[in-house]
């Protein structure tokens, strides 16, 4: 059973959120091209979690802390 | 983390939570469609045609869309001018006095370079919906309370994200456990569904907060910048006689160049002094569009009193504006809204059904299930 740390825990949150808040400003700064940055930035965040949803069942562990390497193992 | 610690933040979760979910779903459910707010409006109540006549037409002096907005609500005295942000119409309000209420407000709109008058502004379905969002139609202390609402929905997004880390400290991010019990799903999603609208939720909930104290914000402006430049001196009292507000425009105007009129507030009403024609100027950017900048005449005199740039509580409470209704980035922006809208619904519902569908047992048994990350079976 290996804990994570926070910095491992919250690593993707805080991308997300670092580009959720600079699409926020991006989109007031100006239009046009700072409009596409803006809406690209906001889009990461809903992206990733497209991708986690849709993201086959069977390549997610049932139990989180089987080892990685015994799952490259696997699937070898 | 401490099994004490994680049940205090648990609890701080369950309770502010739990007062505020029926509230902020009756905010997300109508702020929905307000999103749209502008193409629905133009898809309901198509704008009313306008003559067609050379570019660069000059638009009439203000004083004679006053005359005429004088002929077509006589007895009333005018109390704002606004410009249209997309074609050349003069808004004008008018009332009976210069303290009267809203609902007896009179809403002319002219054509800025003929003075035709053009069809009213008719509140319509969204202004409805509006009213519903900002004080489900109970006024002002009912604002202040969704206010309210708004921090204690702000308290659970920072308990929530506390609670995040012992309950996934074995899972890897965007674990979404399938084919295991409903309550088990429903939990991961709330998780990972609240992870990646937190910024997004954190800012909305907060501007949107902000928003609900605009009245007593813009009393305390009044009542420090506002009342210093009415006291400044003497004033010749005001007569029938008004300086033209034309030339108050093109007075401020000339010290701020770059900037167009938003909107001019006569004496008396609630952006103004009893004395002065308040010009507001706004910026041409998204966000220089909203700071605004107003300028003071004498509105006996004509003279230019002041330009004063507005403090920093009013300038940031203009700024929550654009950040909590998502109207300033395109088409795109509103779509990107409109979907964490919907993920904060979906985050808000799971939540209520995981606390209605709790197993039994003292709140240890939360604890439990946020240190096992659900795994107590």
């Amino acid at each position: 059973m290996s804990h994570k740390t926070n910095r491992q825990i919250f690593a993707v949150p805080i991308l997300l959120g670092v580009s959720t808040v600079a699409g926020l400003g991006a989109g007031l700064v100006g239009d046009g091209v700072w409009d596409v940055g803006a809406g690209l930035l906001l889009a990461l965040p809903l992206a990733v979690t497209a991708r986690c949803w849709i993201l086959p069942p069977a390549t997610q562990p049932r139990r989180a802390e089987t080892p990685r390497a015994a799952q490259i193992a696997r699937r070898a | 983390m401490t099994r004490g610690t994680i049940k205090t933040w648990y609890l701080v979760h369950k309770w502010t939570s739990l007062i505020c979910t029926a509230f902020l779903l009756m905010l997300c459910v109508t702020g929905l469609p307000l999103i749209f707010q502008d193409e629905i409006d133009g898809w309901l109540n198509p704008p009313a045609p306008m003559a067609t006549m050379p570019a660069g037409t000059p638009s009439l002096p203000l004083d004679a869309i006053l005359k005429r907005a004088a002929v077509t609500a006589p007895g009333d005295i005018p109390l704002y001018i606004s410009f249209d942000d997309d074609r050349p119409i003069v808004y004008v309000t008018t009332g009976a006095t210069a303290d009267v209420a809203p609902a007896a407000m009179h809403f002319l709109a002219f054509d800025a370079r003929t003075g035709a008058t053009m069809p009213p502004y008719v509140p319509g379905v969204m202004a409805f919906i509006l009213e519903l969002h900002t004080d489900m139609l109970l006024g002002f202390w009912a604002e202040i309370f969704l206010g309210v609402m708004g921090l204690l929905f702000f308290a659970a997004i920072v308990s929530g994200v506390v609670l995040y880390a012992p309950f996934m400290a074995k899972l890897d991010f965007g674990t979404l456990r399938r084919g295991r019990s409903k309550r088990l799903g429903w939990l991961d999603h709330h998780n990972l569904l609240g992870i990646v609208t937190l910024a997004w939720a954190s800012v909305v909930g907060v501007t949107g907060t902000i928003n609900t104290f605009v009245v007593p914000i813009t009393n305390i402006w009044k009542a420090n910048g506002l009342a210093a430049i009415a006291a400044s001196e003497t004033r010749t009292p005001l007569g029938p006689n008004r300086a033209s507000v034309q030339a108050a425009l093109d007075a401020v105007q000339r010290k701020a160049p770059d900037m167009e009129p938003q909107f001019i507030a006569f004496p008396g009403v609630v952006f103004s002094s009893k004395h002065h024609y308040a010009v507001f100027m706004k910026g041409t950017t998204p966000m220089t569009s909203k700071l605004l900048l107003p300028g003071f005449v004498d509105a006996a005199t004509g003279r230019l009193d002041s330009v004063t740039p507005m403090p920093w509580y009013m300038q940031a409470m203009l700024l929550a504006q654009p950040l909590h209704f998502g109207d300033y980035g395109g088409l795109v922006m509103k779509i990107v809204w409109a979907v964490f809208d919907v993920l904060t619904i979906v985050v808000l519902g799971s939540g209520l059904y995981l606390w209605l569908r709790r197993k039994g047992g003292p709140s240890e048994q939360r604890v439990r299930e946020v240190v096992m990350a659900g795994e107590t079976a």
